[in-house]
């Protein structure tokens, strides 16, 4: 297994397609940062429902708004990781000299898990140094405030991670780059547009049942697990509702990818 | 330790109702290259498949290296090169990247490896240029590098003369003919172009819709391509008859209005046209022809129309 886990590192560190996307990741959080420095904070403060939004929280805040293209970016990524492998016959190489096809689902989430960790990270490093074009570093430095952040970014990652698994799976079923890039695109969009509506929902957010079981309904959206649960500080939660669900589209994708034969 | 690297037991694949390969019992022992030949969708590509795991079988079971368990088949996979098809490889790495994906896929330590193998097949010399960029030929030959990266025991290869220059295709007959003779590695391979075929095998496979119709050795080939005399005169029916007449000849073919095949006399090819002398019947050819792998093929598979 390690020889495969291997090889997809190797490939990880030289796609041209993920240094594209790593790329957007990095714009997106510095514009987004650069948005939130220049908007008057009482706009922000409005923004955020009369919650103040300090200058510390802000790497927590821009991540929160860059997740839905992260997540697409994480469609591309399967796509591009996945699905091409079946496309130009690559998937032959290690199947044909007696490597385990679960060996290579497994190389497969270790990517989705670096490029994940790699994505939020970038991003929480990025704002990080933009807002210390207004907070003073030295006199504000606060060890516990890094561990926040290492503490958030990994929860992130780790939902991130579970988000990518579906479009691996469907990258399984699928086995076509362009189709794989399509759903991925249209299911993040329906899911964003599907998330604005229960969040602006009224009569959805008064039911009672759903304040008790989700504080809010954007919780609804996975990509907002991890930062919805931040004030609680419950990344059990979020480690086990990861985990729960990359074993059952892991399930699935290693279902369809077992028997089938590789064309 | 067994002498076949491979042997199939009533090997069947079935796609729906379509049977593409039917009860195959093919045997391939160490050092022979096995010239596997039939026509487009006989189920060549589909067997060499199910031996790399590619594709799984309806029925029926694979032995390589002695073992027919799944671990011991996966080990034995460890020790087979294969290049099916298409070479497998990433676009925009180098021949040296793809190498090293390969490497780290098989646990390698010694990148030395690369080096001789690129150099095997002369793609030495490619620097940083990306596989994207290759030509046809050289990425038919990097997929070769590939299938040898492991220094295989068995080796797997349809089609591997696609889209190479003849220089090429005889460079690529050279280095199977001393891998084969070397190091006693097994061949398994399909081609379209029989005159290389009948130029590399050892032995030779025919399949026809999905059915192994035919194993026999280089040497059992020559024996069964027969040799003939082919004449082409300026009255074939006349030709016939005098041949029958004065020579007692019985195994001739008629092909077409003025040639015709004579199964007989191919030692002393003289005495037809010393029979034909003052017969008042011209000769336009005559010459002893010897039965190729082509006509051989045609032959076994009941010629061109299906």
């Amino acid at each position: 297994m390690i020889h495969v886990i291997s090889a997809e590192v190797y490939k990880l560190m030289r796609s041209r397609a993920f240094s594209v996307l790593l790329i957007v990741v990095f714009a997106l959080a510095a514009l987004t940062a650069i948005g939130f420095l220049v908007v008057p904070d009482d706009f922000l403060t409005r923004a955020y429902g009369g919650l103040p939004v300090e200058a510390g929280l802000m790497p927590f805040a821009v991540l929160k708004h860059t997740m839905q293209l992260m997540v697409i970016c994480l469609g591309v990524f399967a796509g591009v990781q996945i699905s091409a492998e079946f496309d130009n016959g690559t998937i032959r190489n290690p199947i044909a000299v007696g490597r385990r096809r679960v060996d290579y689902f497994v190389g497969k989430l270790v990517t989705a898990f670096i490029a994940s960790v790699l994505f939020v990270f970038t991003t929480m490093i990025t704002v990080t140094a933009i807002i210390l074009i207004r907070v003073d570093w030295i006199t504000t430095f606060d060890a516990k405030y890094v561990w926040d952040v290492l503490e958030f970014g990994l929860a992130n990652a780790f939902v991130l991670l579970a988000y990518s698994q579906i479009f691996a799976m469907v990258a399984f079923l699928l086995r076509n780059l362009g189709g794989t890039i399509g759903i991925a695109v249209t299911f993040s969009i329906l899911e964003g547009a599907l998330a604005n509506v229960l969040v602006h929902s009224k009569k959805l957010a008064d039911y009672e049942f759903l304040k008790e079981i989700i504080p809010n309904t954007m919780v609804l959206r996975l990509s907002d697990i991890g930062s919805r649960v931040l004030p609680e500080g419950d990344y059990l939660k979020v480690f086990l509702a990861s985990v729960a669900f990359i074993v059952v589209t892991g399930a699935i994708s290693l279902f369809t990818f077992y028997k089938r034969d590789i064309k | 330790m067994s002498e076949f690297v491979l042997r199939t037991n009533n090997l069947t694949k079935k796609f729906g109702k379509n049977l593409a390969l039917d009860h195959v019992n093919m045997e391939i022992k160490k050092g022979t290259i096995y010239g596997f030949i039939g026509r487009n969708g006989a189920g060549k590509t589909t067997l060499m498949k199910i031996v790399c795991n590619l594709a799984s079988a309806s029925e029926g079971t694979v032995e390589l290296f002695g073992e027919t368990t799944k671990e011991g088949l996966a080990k034995g996979r460890t020790r087979i090169g294969s290049l099916i098809e298409m070479p497998t490889l990433y676009p925009n790495l180098t021949a040296e990247g793809n190498m090293e994906v390969q490497c780290r896929i098989l646990g390698l330590k010694d990148r030395k490896i690369v080096t001789e193998t690129l150099k095997l097949v002369d793609l030495d010399g490619t620097g940083n240029k990306k596989v994207k960029e290759f030509s046809l030929g050289m990425k038919q030959r990097l997929g070769m590098a590939l299938a040898l990266l492991n220094q295989p025991e068995f080796l797997v290869l349809d089609e591997p003369i696609n889209g190479l220059d003849p220089i090429g295709i005889t460079e690529i007959r050279e280095i199977l003919k001393k891998l084969a003779e070397e190091r006693g590695i097994a061949i398994l391979i399909s081609s379209h172009i029989l005159t290389e075929m009948y130029l590399l095998a050892t032995h030779y496979g025919f399949i026809e819709n999905g059915k192994l119709i035919k194993q026999l050795s280089a040497e059992e080939l020559g024996l069964e391509c027969r040799q003939y005399v082919k004449l082409k005169t300026t009255n074939t029916e006349e030709t016939v008859r005098v041949l029958q007449e004065k020579l007692n000849l019985t195994n001739v073919e008629t092909l077409s209005d003025d040639e015709i095949r004579i199964y007989e006399l191919t030692e002393k090819p003289e005495l037809i046209s010393l029979a034909l002398m003052g017969s008042g019947i011209g000769i336009r050819n005559l010459n002893v022809v010897t039965q190729d792998l082509e006509a051989y093929f045609i032959g076994l598979t009941g010629g061109y129309a299906k």
